[in-house]
């Protein structure tokens, strides 16, 4: 009986780390690289409505993708940045900067900014003015911006 | 000889120079900024752009003190002037290689930024040409570049304070005011300003700039003209 609960502690244990961090190095890195890649996908859509085509601007369209960019916003990306992360291979090498992990009161405010960010710019979205949307759309890329010139490595 | 108040650098010189100082300004805070200024620094690498052309082109048909046959940097020019010989007029063998190195430096920026990507929203116009690993290596490049380009303008701008307030020659009055007291001979280097070489110019300048920003480039990726067609689907 001693024996079972030990057995059922561990296990619980362990699904409690992978809940906390999405699991080994590499698929933290995928994961958020998955993200990232897909908020672009997002972003350039919004961008070609809202500031190359405004011709073309749907209001359902960038209400979608200004959805999908919250909702990862709000996902708790942090999770994927845990520790030893600066250093693998997700789809392509990591280019986070080690400093990240010694200046994680700048990170965490570099989130928080994007997620207020992120949150608003779906709000402006749901009110659907094209110059709002724009306005927001530029507020919420030099949030992207901002942690991409502190910790990503150059290439 | 009579020293007369000469003209050394012509009118579009010193447009060039001066719009190239605020356009590199203009170029480095939006490029900082990000965001919707990102429109504006892709414009103004356009701009650059003109700016380069143009003094290329003038480099070679231009006034005589700005052509690049008049000040180019041979080994028997520098040797001269580092034995402290050289009296000509115009750039010295020195600053020749810093004008060289200035608009080389200029030249990489604006073609690695036709090719960048921010990841986040912005692609330069000639983006799609190549690949996605190239183009992020070539916006490393051009943020490294750039860091080039300011230590070179330092240097540059160390070098005219130097001459200002150590050799008591003041190099910025003439970029200015395009004067400079020198020794006028009948057979010197002055001449009126060639209207038709600087239209020639003018022109040249603009059609390249045209043609970087325009869709007619993107007809050699027929993939750009064509993409193919993103699904109709309403899920």
């Amino acid at each position: 009986m001693m024996k079972r609960s030990k057995y059922l502690m561990a296990i619980l244990f362990s699904f409690l780390v992978t809940q906390t961090h999405a699991g080994p190095i590499e698929d933290q890195i995928k994961f958020r690289q998955s993200a990232y890649s897909f908020m672009g996908w997002n972003a350039a859509r919004i961008k070609s409505q809202v500031v190359d085509h405004p011709d073309t601007f749907s209001k359902e369209e960038v209400l979608a993708a200004a959805e999908v960019i919250a909702a990862i916003a709000n996902s708790g990306l942090g999770k994927l940045y845990g520790p030893g992360t600066d250093q693998g291979t997700g789809w392509k090498k990591t280019r986070l900067k080690p400093e990240f992990f010694e200046k994680q009161e700048e990170a965490k405010n570099i989130a928080i900014k994007f997620n207020q960010e992120a949150n608003e710019f779906k709000k402006v979205a749901e009110a659907g003015n094209v110059n709002d949307i724009k306005l927001k759309f530029g507020k919420l890329s030099e949030s992207c911006k901002s942690c991409h010139d502190s910790f990503r490595i150059r290439e | 000889m009579p020293i007369q108040n000469i003209e050394i650098w012509d009118l579009p010189i010193r447009i060039f120079h001066w719009s190239l100082v605020m356009l590199t300004l203009s170029a480095y805070i939006t490029g900082e900024q990000g965001g919707n200024l990102m429109d504006w620094h892709e414009r103004i690498g356009g701009a650059i752009l003109f700016l380069i052309v143009f003094r290329v082109i003038w480099g070679l048909i231009g006034s005589p003190y700005a052509r690049f046959s008049h000040f180019f940097p041979t080994i028997s020019r520098l040797k001269k002037y580092f034995q402290g010989q050289w009296a000509e007029e115009g750039h010295n063998p020195l600053g020749a290689i810093s004008v060289f190195v200035l608009l080389l430096l200029m030249m990489i920026l604006v073609t690695t930024g036709l090719f960048s990507n921010d990841d986040i929203a912005f692609n330069g116009p000639w983006y799609l040409f190549i690949s996605k690993e190239t183009s992020d290596f070539l916006s490393g490049q051009h943020q490294r570049f750039f860091d080039v380009l300011v230590y070179f303008i330092f240097l540059h701008t160390a070098a005219i304070l130097f001459y200002v307030f150590v050799k008591k020659k003041n190099l910025i009055a003439p970029m200015v005011t395009g004067k400079k007291k020198m020794q006028h001979d009948a057979t010197s280097n002055h001449q009126a300003l060639n209207r038709k070489k600087l239209l020639f110019t003018i022109i040249i300048s603009t059609v390249i700039v045209w043609l970087t920003f325009s869709d007619v480039i993107h007809q050699l990726n027929p993939d750009v003209v064509d993409p193919p067609p993103a699904s109709s689907a309403n899920w």
